[in-house]
């Protein structure tokens, strides 16, 4: 039996080859009949194994798949947690390719000085549009609130989604560095002027934020368990978009003359 | 947003663009599910399995070097996490099977035993061979495709794919001269 021949019999049950490597392949199997017993078995092995008429994303409507990428966008971390975050993209795409030789050379306070302007400045590129609406009609809490809400729900459903791999325990690290940032973010929001609802929120979550920061750094999966519990007893991503509904209604209202 | 080139659109997503990791999951994410359900079999582990697949992939884009495309790149994640899912999926009915002990076995329909042999000769094999019969025969990707993906020889994925078929026939041999 020819080993060359025998690891194309796949591809000549399947009509794969060129036509001279097809007539090769029928000249030796007409000779060999190991090979000829070889194809026979392949053929029946093939025979037993399912082919699918449709694919099975093709089972699926247009209503799951636009939730999907919605799913996936909504389970990824924040932007604010990856350098160049807010700056046009492709000035962030630029700095990006070329860091090294940039961070390296003399340019490198000037272009801290603008990364530092643009994080400050808006951040339409990634944020809501009702987030830009509301910074131009100058609601700076607003907008503060609704950044910081924004914020919060990734960070619960990536906390609710995350997953241990066989062996592999989770690790928060990034997790409880954001819950840190956003229970200041809680305290200085507290102390604004904000509505009943709102206010009662971010108390609420800045409870599960320290839970969440005071997780054991080791696996500490009592400690997410409890966080996870937390945010389903409390409801507390319904009523963060009901929130975020809110104030994109107002900021609705306020734009309409 | 003008859709710009893959390369283009990975770059921004570096710099951390939910707006252009969208498109490219949107791009990828019906070949993601497609290549989740040959391995785990059911939709919700699909779906399951592709979202997983496309926030890791995000979260992995500084360390994606572009030698293979986005696309191989994110296959082979589906792939790695669709085979866990899998194999947790088996040790869990086969822990449900030992608790149900005594029971009286369930009678499937004709059809549904047979996809099951299958499926289990499929999953009894070695892990590579059961990838590439599933990604060359189910999926109906090609020698080279299979290659990038499992980084391997296209020689290897040949090898792989006899083998794998040689063992699925041995075992489900008792189906052809007793077919139920």
């Amino acid at each position: 039996m020819s080993r060359h021949v025998r690891l194309l019999l796949y591809e000549y049950a399947a009509g794969e080859l060129s036509p001279p490597e097809a007539r090769t392949c029928e000249e030796h199997i007409a000779a060999c009949a190991a090979c000829r017993e070889e194809l026979r078995a392949l053929r029946e092995a093939l025979a037993l194994i399912p082919r699918r008429e449709t694919p099975p994303a093709e089972e699926r409507g247009e209503e799951f798949w636009r939730a999907f990428a919605t799913g996936v966008e909504e389970r990824l971390p924040a932007p604010a947690r990856r350098p160049f975050a807010g700056m046009p993209e492709k000035i962030a795409a630029f700095i990006h390719a070329n860091r090294v030789p940039l961070l390296a050379g003399s340019g490198a306070l000037a272009l801290a000085a603008i990364a530092t302007i643009f994080f400050l400045g808006p951040r339409a590129a990634n944020g809501p549009a009702p987030v830009a609406d509301a910074r131009a009609a100058g609601d700076t809490t607003t907008v503060m609130l609704h950044d910081y809400l924004r914020k919060s729900r990734v960070l619960l459903i990536g906390v609710e989604n995350a997953r241990a791999e066989e062996g592999i325990p989770l690790d928060f690290a990034l997790e409880r560095r954001q819950s840190r940032a956003l229970v200041s973010e809680a305290r200085f929001l507290r102390a604004q002027p904000l509505d009943a609802r709102s206010a009662r929120l971010v108390g609420e979550l800045e409870k599960i934020m320290i839970q969440l920061a005071n997780t054991d750094e080791r696996h500490d999966a009592g400690g997410v368990a409890i966080v996870r519990t937390g945010i389903r007893q409390n409801n507390l991503l319904f009523k963060i978009r009901m929130t975020e509904s809110v104030l994109d209604a107002g900021s609705a209202e306020r734009r309409s003359p | 947003m003008p859709v710009g080139d893959e390369r283009q659109l990975i770059s921004r997503a570096r710099t951390g663009s939910h707006e252009a990791f969208r498109i490219l999951v949107e791009r990828h994410m019906k070949h993601a599910y497609n290549v989740a359900f040959s391995f785990v079999g059911n939709h919700e582990d699909a779906a399951d399995v592709a979202q997983e697949a496309f926030v890791r992939a995000y979260g992995a884009l500084p360390s994606f070097r572009e030698e293979a495309g986005f696309g191989t790149w994110l296959h082979r994640i589906v792939m790695n996490l669709a085979m866990n899912r899998a194999k947790r999926n088996r040790a869990r009915a086969a822990h449900e099977v030992e608790a149900g002990e005594g029971a009286p076995a369930a009678e499937g329909p004709p059809g549904e035993d047979l996809r099951g042999h299958i499926e289990r000769a499929l999953h009894e094999l070695p892990t590579l061979q059961r990838a590439v019969v599933i990604l060359r025969t189910m999926d109906g990707l090609s020698t080279k495709q299979v290659s990038g993906i499992l980084r391997c020889s296209e020689g290897t994925v040949k090898t792989h794919l006899f083998r794998g078929l040689k063992k699925m026939r041995a075992k489900l041999e008792f189906l052809q001269e007793d077919p139920r």
